[in-house]
């Protein structure tokens, strides 16, 4: 086997074979080539290699790569909140079936106590607040928001309901003043900058 | 949305990235159709050629997802190939747990190019491949980063979590396998 003690033309050559090379370094490895014998073998092993490598890959659908990607952001919260758009980012993330199933569980459950608990007077409770701030802010909804959401028939539970009766669900319910904080804590966990995803 | 127009081959990475922040999904398309393809070569070095395009596709969606983690100062790409490589652990992983079979070792990883026999007429690249199959796991990735991807060794050594240096060893090691297998076979 024929060696080469020039070790920055041996450097060189994946950089030459692939044509990375500026003008000036190809002509200087071209030269270096036309009188080493070992290095001309190389190069010439390194292009079979790489052309075994870009064969043996098979070709890749990118747009199923973008439709990956695409769905997995539609569900899951991005990495760098854009102030901005936080609000609809925040809708899409929980929009998949069983979170919004959860979610509507138990935004339900507090926007049906808190007419029973109108009476009531204002305590330590936690709920308290959420009454006030639907009883200042939004007057009409209070009253009208559990009529609202019993036009989606609740009789067979959540786990009945279609995806757009859970989206109509939870639109109506997103209106009330109060439903972020009844959002299981959970949900609410940024998923992007933990160390296990790398 | 963000502005849609003008994004071409001259468009840094970054700028992409920003622009996909902000909304742009032509610079999502613009960022997998310019890698897509180097990260297929470089799971199919790992050994992962039946499921190139499954955990090139895994390797975009965790790249997109934690895309906040994404340093400017270092290369989109190499970025990727780590990701890359971190999802082909996980997916052995994952599998060894659910099937319980022994690690995947040496024996698994030679059949990158098996897929090749027979179908490259040229002998001398027939030689080549068979001498390629030869090589450790870690001389075929840095042999790959390095010939194929055109990466410099400091960051084929952040992408294998090695040293520039033994990157270095790793190649001429791989290229000086594969010349005397060839040599031998051509006697
Ligand atoms: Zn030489």
């Amino acid at each position: 086997m024929r060696v080469c003690d020039d070790d920055t033309m041996q450097d060189a050559l994946p950089d030459y074979v692939q044509g990375r090379c500026a003008d000036e370094t190809a002509a200087v490895v071209r030269a270096h080539l036309a009188s080493c014998a070992a290095c001309a073998e190389e190069a010439e092993l390194i292009a079979h290699a790489g052309e075994v490598i870009a064969r043996a890959t098979p070709s890749i659908a990118t747009t199923r790569i973008l439709a990956a990607v695409d769905a997995a952001r539609a569900s899951a919260r991005p990495a760098t909140p854009a102030p901005a758009s936080t609000v609809i980012r925040t809708r899409r993330w929980w929009a998949s079936r069983p979170i919004m199933a959860a979610a509507a569980s138990i935004l339900v459950v507090v926007s049906l106590s808190v007419p029973t608990r109108r009476g009531t007077p204002a305590g330590t409770n936690p709920e308290v607040a959420l009454e006030r701030s639907m009883g200042a802010d939004a007057p009409g909804r209070a009253t009208t928001a559990p009529g609202a959401v019993t036009s989606v028939d609740l009789a067979g539970g959540l786990a009945t309901l279609s995806s757009a009766q859970l989206e109509a669900l939870l639109s109506e319910l997103d209106a009330l003043e109060g439903t972020v904080r009844a959002e299981p804590a959970t949900i609410a966990l940024p998923l992007i900058d933990t160390p296990e995803l790398l | 949305m963000g502005d849609t127009t003008g994004i071409t081959s001259e468009t840094t990475d970054a700028a992409l990235i920003t622009r996909w922040l902000a909304g742009d999904q032509r610079a999502a398309s613009a960022l997998v159709d310019r890698h897509a393809t180097s990260v297929a070569r470089f799971v199919v070095s790992l050994g992962e050629r039946d499921r190139t395009e499954e955990l090139v596709q895994d390797t975009f969606v965790r790249a997109f997802r934690a895309i906040g983690t994404f340093r400017s100062d270092s290369l989109f790409r190499t970025w990727l190939f780590t990701i890359a490589k971190r999802v082909v652990l996980d997916h052995r992983q994952s599998e060894r747990r659910r099937r319980e079979v022994v690690e995947l070792q040496d024996d698994h990883v030679v059949t990158s190019y098996d897929a090749l026999d027979g179908v490259i007429g040229d002998e001398r690249m027939q030689q080549v491949r068979v001498a390629m199959q030869g090589l450790t796991p870690l001389q075929r990735e840095v042999f790959t980063l390095r010939v194929t991807e055109g990466l410099p060794y400091e960051e084929i050594a952040q992408v294998l979590g090695s040293s520039a240096g033994a990157c270095r060893v790793h190649y001429h090691n791989a290229v000086k396998a594969i010349k005397e297998r060839v040599t031998d076979a051509s006697v």
